[in-house]
């Protein structure tokens, strides 16, 4: 009998102790795997997973509409499609499908082919093929005309065999039908109005702030996040195809859609601008002309207009020079225009009255060794208000001295020339106006006149309009309520009063002056044959910096009408005219042919009457008292 | 201690050799088997081998007959999930479809009357007298 061998305990133990440090082994290299995926790759795969379960999507909100005083839309969105091919469908399929589809989206063959080969063959490079595996082929693709693709693609046979097909070519003919195009969602802003209101307007582009549209400009930047609203979002499971399981939502944030805002401009008024400005610039060339018209009651804006102008839905169309709102932004040495506010100061303080005489040096005054001329007038003695009928630098530049440096500066700044006047649009100027501790000994009597100061023309339209408004300086209105995207109510803004600048009595007195001043001074063709009209012209030279450029003049006028009890301030501006000509021979007939539409407009009655002017003006008050024609709603 | 109703304590089990009392080394299974019985014959806890084998797999049945059920709910509850959801989606897409609509319906009106905006207004002569304009003017 053989003899079996047993191995002794001796034997067994470096098998056992290999077994155990083999199983050691695995058991260890077991743990390092298990640490490796639920510790240092935890965060990745935890996302996987959670990508391959659920679906996590933004719903976009909707951008609300901007409409003038009357709700009429300006700008609304409205719903489009991006349109996009697949790549992996159109791998190796590009001359297949490139000249079926090409017609329906109106585009060029070649082009469609080409587009969509350059994107392949950089979607093939890539070697994960990780990235968008759609190629963008037509934006802005209205709803319309996207159904009216599937429902051409869902016929369109793409040259395959459709008698007797077989089942692949069955299932390729419907992958191509469903896959080879598809849509997403995406909104466009149209303007109805084209160029009008451009400037207030503002334009969109693509949005970089999660919503699908993004305010650049105007209305729409400075508003941009009550326009845009709030993006919603939508959590939840999937099911191995992709699709969402509606009732396993996780987070379901409703998107609350962006508020409507509406404008105090009132459209018909922005056409009646907006025509007078385009007629005036055709007649003399200016580099841009501009006008603002205000109800200085409650400071609203009823019609701002620069001219050249552009369109909104294609802003880089035009040069961007264009934009520019040239009311708010551009700030000028406005010249005799600003002869208004140390007149009205000098009345208001007591150093002057309207009848007291002033030698204005027979047209050449040199004071603090610097000549001041009146522009080829000699003026010998005239009463105040004939310094500002007949525009005299001389007549205001004593008046100014008069008041004195510390008053002139108070009063400039109780106007707000120094400050933006917070009308709610991007890149509105502050003005520029010195200490008077960087003034020269002479600084006083170029203030006077409108020099060695800069401001814009929304901030003298603001200061005309407290001197038609007994005093009290508004704060322009350019909004004038929000609503939510369902028509309700949101806010209403109120008329806001920044101060008083000057008392009504000296308010009255002032409009007087100016009344006079269209009526026997520079501003006789702003004069209406039914309606008292108020005004000053402005015609200001322009300098490089250190001498005047001869021929480039700056003619504004700013008048208000009715004279007695203004409803309307409108201030025009012409910036260097070709023709040439002054404020009162450009600038002064925009403002009647505007003045006369928008008295038409509103039913404001006339006021004048030949030969019972007194009677005239008892109708146009009363009237006036009885309502408030048609701005009321 | 618990004891056995398999085994009980007069018998213990085959091989144990410290039993006290006469071995009966043939058949200890059958003895102990007749002492369950008791004095007038009555089985009194030991069950036979295919009635506790039928007792096993109804109850193992039962069990898997459970889990099959909850398996079924499963899947009927998740296809009643899949149905209600595609529901949802259809009723989304429509509602989406019915805004898009009313939108561009909206974006037509707006169209329309800037049309009647721009041929309300005709330029007038400035003779001093006012007249109507526009649709808003009274």
């Amino acid at each position: 009998m053989p003899k079996l061998f047993v191995p002794s305990a001796s034997d067994r133990l470096p098998r056992i102790t290999i077994f155990a440090v083999l199983l050691f082994g695995l058991f260890a290299a077991l743990q390092w795997r298990l640490v490796q995926l639920q510790v240092f790759r935890h965060e990745e795969l935890v996302a996987r997973a959670e990508d391959y379960r659920f679906t996590s999507r933004i719903e976009q909100s909707w951008r609300g509409q901007i409409q003038d005083r009357s709700g009429i839309p300006l700008a609304l969105t409205m719903p489009l499609k991006n349109v996009y091919a697949d790549l992996f469908v159109w791998t190796n399929r590009v001359k297949l499908l490139g000249p079926p589809i090409a017609p329906l989206l109106g585009m060029d063959q070649a082009l469609l082919v080409e587009h969509v080969q350059q994107r392949l063959s950089a979607y093939n490079r890539r070697s994960a093929r990780r990235g968008p595996q759609s190629v963008l082929v037509q934006r802005g693709v209205t709803p319309a005309k996207w159904s009216g693709i599937k429902e051409a693609l869902s016929r369109e046979t793409f040259g395959l065999q459709t008698n007797k097909p077989s089942s692949r070519q069955r299932t390729l003919l419907k992958s191509l039908r469903r896959w080879s195009l598809h849509a997403e969602d995406d909104q466009g802003r149209y303007f109805p109005h084209g160029e009008s209101l451009s400037h207030v307007i503002g334009y969109v582009g693509t949005g970089t702030n999660g919503h699908l549209l993004q305010g650049k400009w105007g209305i729409e930047a400075f508003w941009d996040k009550v326009l845009a609203g709030q993006n919603g979002v939508c959590q939840s499971s999937k099911d191995a195809a992709g699709n969402e399981l509606a009732f396993c939502r996780t987070t379901n944030i409703v998107a609350r859609d962006g508020a409507h805002i509406v404008l105090t401009i009132d459209l018909t008024l922005q056409k009646i601008v907006e025509r007078a400005l385009a007629k005036a610039a055709a007649h003399c060339a200016p580099s841009h002309a501009s006008c603002v018209v205000i109800r200085p009651a409650t400071g609203e804006i009823l019609a701002l207009a620069c001219w050249p102008s552009f369109h909104p839905q294609y802003p880089a169309a035009s040069q961007s020079a264009n934009w520019r709102n040239h009311v708010i932004s551009d700030r000028y040495e406005v010249g005799s225009v600003f002869k208004v506010i140390p007149l009205a100061i000098g009345l208001d303080i007591g150093v002057v009255n309207l009848d007291q005489r002033i030698f204005c040096e027979n047209g050449r005054w040199v004071y603090r060794n610097c000549a001041l001329h009146d522009d080829g007038h000699r003026y010998g003695y005239l009463s105040v208000r004939e310094c500002l009928v007949y525009s005299s630098n001389i007549g205001l530049a004593k008046i100014a001295l008069m008041i004195g440096t510390n008053e002139l500066y108070a009063a400039i700044i109780n106007f707000g020339f120094d400050r933006p006047t917070g009308v709610p649009l991007p890149y509105e100027t502050p003005g520029f106006v010195r200490h008077p501790t960087n003034w020269w000994a002479g600084s006083i009597t170029r203030l006077a006149i409108g020099h060695e100061l800069a401001v814009s023309q929304m901030q003298l339209a603001m200061a005309y309009a407290a001197i038609a408004n007994d005093g009290r300086l508004m704060r322009p209105m350019l909004v004038r309520q929000l609503n939510h995207a369902d028509g309700t109510l949101w806010g209403r803004y109120e008329p806001k009063l920044v101060g008083s600048v000057v008392r009504p009595s000296t308010a009255r007195l002032m409009r007087g002056v100016l009344r006079d001043a269209v009526e026997r001074g520079t501003g006789k063709l702003a004069a209406m044959p039914a309606h008292s009209t108020a005004g000053k012209t402005g015609t200001a030279q322009k300098s490089d910096g250190r001498r005047i450029i001869p021929g480039r003049v700056y003619c504004s006028f700013v008048g208000m009408v009715p004279a007695e009890r203004p409803e309307l301030v409108i201030a025009v501006a012409v910036d260097e005219p070709q023709t040439g000509g002054y404020g009162g021979t450009v600038a002064a007939p925009v403002f009647r042919e505007i003045a006369e539409e928008a008295v038409a407009h509103y039913g404001i009655p006339p006021d004048k009457r030949p030969g019972s002017s007194r009677q005239a003006h008892l109708v146009g008050n009363a009237a006036a008292a009885s309502g408030e024609f048609a701005f009321a709603q | 201690m618990r004891q056995n109703p398999f085994r009980p304590k007069a018998c213990p089990p085959s091989g144990e050799l410290n039993c006290a009392g006469p071995v009966k080394t043939m058949y200890p299974l059958e003895d102990c088997a007749a002492n369950n019985f008791g004095s007038s014959g009555q089985q009194f806890t030991h069950h036979p081998p295919d009635r506790r084998f039928t007792t096993v797999v109804v109850l193992v049945s039962l069990v898997v007959g459970i889990m099959m059920l909850f398996v079924c709910r499963e899947i009927h509850h998740s296809r009643q999930l899949h149905r209600m959801s595609r529901v949802v989606a259809a009723a989304d897409a429509e509602r989406k479809q019915w805004q898009e609509r009313q939108r561009m319906q909206l974006v037509r009106e707006a169209d329309l009357m800037a049309t009647i905006q721009n041929q309300a207004h005709t330029p007038r002569n400035s003779n001093g007298v006012t007249r109507i304009l526009s649709t808003r003017a009274r």
